[in-house]
């Protein structure tokens, strides 16, 4: 399983982001390989229309599940009809707490 | 870091003392960041009296430009606009700015690629420190877009100056009406708070923001100013927003205090804090205040 | 002849006087006159003309449906469009136009090499034509509620307008595109302000976006009786006639929460109106 999340920085002691389409950095997971990679979030400076193409991008990453502290109405729909699974997680939290805390058991 | 609890203070009908009820707040509030996102007709910073540290210029729009060198005038702009933004005068196009929308599709049939789509930077953000805090606000451009993608950034500054000031509120004073601007200030806000007045064009307006922050599942509190000037009005008015579940917090009489704040540049509660209007608005502070505490 | 009542401040009292232009027109002055209520977003006219809805017109835009059977995913459509309405996930044969960005401009179907793209009608708002005294002078534009379309429903509404005799246009507050909508397709402007700081602010906006316009344009003062001198000074300094004061009268507050036309409420409020009616006239026929 792939997982997915709004990142502050690109390191795992790193804080999560309250944002999830305007946020700096993207963390991608994936449970099955333990491969943390991050993803600079090019998307976010954009007009309008961004939790759209956000949803899209992770669709295209292959994530299963997106964990965020808000989605935007938009954004939630869109994941949904692409199949993604969305979870809230609260702030103040660390980007490798979420992961440990997901970790499928 | 906490999300700030984020209030924006709303209408539906102008004039109904919006602005002055969100500057009430801001010498109430404590740890708080100020906003006006009203961005067609900014008039929060005549109270606050801001000191602009920092300013920064903001496109909201892009629009088509029309290099008449290289038109061959062949028409093909014209033709595919919907928004009927490009007429003729002679042989050159001309784009009526006020009604191109920036879609771009003029610029991709043109054979000679003799339109282009330009950003306008018309508007901007001021960051500033009144006297009860930071404040982050906008000024639109004369003819902008009002799309709504200006309110979004000044909430988004707002977040920042709140995490960096160790703020826990931003207090919002938002748009009229209910188009764009108002969907923007009201998307991931915490509590809408309605200014109305006991008129029925206060109701009819007020009636159809409800309806459109429903969509949002954001609380809404309501206040009725100037209630006396039709007490039946107002019993009608609490009615109707009983059926709907909607709590009336507060209850402000017309008074000739709002205005005489505001020519010296002062909220009500600096102006006469001993005054009814005042301690109406501490106590309708002191239920949101309560509200967010329970939120937490 | 075209009047576009605006305020760059809401709440200063422009449906007051355009409501209160219209009856003294309609009423007084026997003059062939219309009401258009372009404040799409608001509309509060028909509080106060209560006429009965004779016709009601849809307004519509074009979406876009991607048929994704037909669609080889090459992301022409995508690329083109402006607003980031168009979402394309290739292996799974996903693509889908979100209708709530949609401006329905047509540059995906345009550039769309499958004709996959067919566009469908949805309904922003609608146009109301009323029966006020056995005519068709009142109309009113309104958005529908979670659109953000404001200024197509105001062009869409101004197209209604009849091409003869008096065409008032409430216009929606600020300065901004929707007010630009309603007043770039005027000849005149009245601006309505009240007397404080706030006002004045707004004014001053308004005047400026009218001077880029090139519309000639005057003033009313609602709320008249504060004497907030800032405000007179900045009339007299920029020469911009003023067409009347109406005074702040708790009757008068009382009226219009009522929903009474305020022009009506005393014989002295009548011939006030009706004064500040007849210098308009004289201002525009200035003009032409």
């Amino acid at each position: 399983m792939k997982i997915a999340f709004p990142a502050s920085a690109d390191k795992s002691e790193a804080l999560i982001d309250e944002r999830f389409a305007r946020c700096p950095f993207f963390c991608f997971y994936d449970f099955d390989t333990n491969q943390m990679e991050f993803k600079e979030n090019m998307l976010r400076n954009g007009a309008g229309g961004i939790g759209l193409q956000v949803a899209e991008f992770m669709a295209n990453h292959g994530v299963n599940k997106v964990f965020a502290v808000e989605f935007g109405p938009k954004a939630k729909d869109m994941l949904t009809k692409l199949h993604i699974e969305t979870q809230l997680i609260t702030a103040g939290k660390t980007v490798q707490q979420i992961i440990d805390e997901n970790r499928p058991a | 870091m906490k999300k700030p609890f984020e209030i924006v203070i709303l209408s539906g009908k102008g004039g109904t003392g919006k602005t002055s009820v969100t500057a009430a707040f801001a010498s109430l509030a404590k740890h708080a960041v100020f906003t006006d996102c009203d961005v067609d007709a900014a008039d929060l910073h005549l109270v606050l009296s801001p000191d602009i540290y920092q300013q920064e210029e903001f496109s909201s729009g892009a629009k088509a430009v029309v290099d008449t060198d290289k038109c061959t005038s062949c028409g093909l702009c014209k033709d595919v606009c919907r928004f009927s933004a490009l007429a003729y005068s002679g042989d050159i196009p001309v784009i009526d700015e006020y009604a191109c929308e920036g879609c771009g599709l003029c610029s991709i049939v043109c054979p000679v690629d003799a339109i282009t789509i330009e950003n306008y930077n018309n508007n901007h953000i001021y960051f500033a420190t009144c006297r009860f805090g930071p404040m982050v606000y906008g000024k639109l451009g004369i003819a902008e877009e009002n799309s709504g993608k200006l309110v979004s950034k000044i909430r988004q500054y707002a977040r920042e100056l709140a995490q960096k000031h160790h703020a826990e509120i931003i207090i919002t004073d938002g748009p009229p009406g209910i188009g764009c601007p108002v969907i923007s200030a009201v998307t991931g806000s915490d509590l809408v708070l309605a200014v109305t007045e006991p008129t029925m064009s206060g109701w009819h307006d007020l009636d159809r923001l409800i309806e459109m922050i429903g969509g949002f599942k954001t609380p809404v509190f309501v206040v009725i100013n100037k209630y006396d000037l039709n007490e039946e009005m107002t019993r009608v008015i609490e009615g109707n927003l009983l059926a709907k579940n909607i709590r009336v917090i507060g209850k402000i009489p017309y008074s000739d205090t709002m205005v005489l704040a505001l020519l010296e540049a002062k909220t009500i509660n600096e102006f006469d804090p001993s005054g009814y209007i005042a301690g109406e608005l501490t106590r309708i502070w002191e239920t949101i205040t309560l509200t967010y505490e329970q939120n937490k | 002849m075209k009047i576009a009542i605006t305020s760059g401040k809401g709440g200063t009292g422009k449906t007051t006087v355009s409501t209160g232009l219209f009856h003294i027109l309609n009423r007084y002055l026997k003059h062939h006159v219309q009401l258009l209520d372009c404040d799409v977003e608001e509309p509060d006219c028909h509080i106060f003309i209560k006429a009965s809805k004779t016709a009601v017109y849809p307004v519509n835009l074009l979406i876009p449906e991607i048929n994704a059977n037909i669609c080889t995913f090459c992301g022409k459509c995508k690329a083109a469009c402006a607003f980031n309405a168009i979402v394309m996930l290739p292996p799974a044969k996903f693509i889908e136009v979100s209708a709530d960005m949609c401006h329905g401009c047509g540059a995906c179907t345009y550039v769309c090499p499958e004709n996959a793209i067919t566009e469908k009608h949805k309904s922003i708002g609608q146009v109301s034509h009323f029966d006020y005294y056995a005519k068709d002078e009142f109309i009113e534009g309104r958005m529908h509620i979670g659109s953000a379309l404001q200024t197509r429903v105001i062009r869409e509404t101004i197209t209604h307008a009849r091409q003869q005799g008096v065409i008032l246009f409430d216009s929606p507050p600020g300065t901004s595109c929707p007010v630009i909508a309603t007043v770039s397709k005027s000849d005149y402007v009245v601006m309505v302000t009240e007397p404080t700081p706030f006002g004045l602010n707004d004014l001053i906006l308004m005047a400026e976006t009218v001077k880029q316009l090139g519309k000639k344009h005057g003033i009313v003062i609602n709320k008249a009786g504060l004497n907030y001198k800032p405000l007179y000074d900045y009339i007299t300094q920029n020469n911009i006639p003023l067409l009347g004061e109406i005074p702040f009268r708790k009757e008068l507050a009382s009226a219009y929460s009522k929903g009474e036309i305020v022009a009506e409420s005393s014989p002295e409020i009548r011939s006030l109106f009706e004064g500040i009616t007849k210098k308009i006239l004289f201002e525009t026929s200035l003009n032409s």
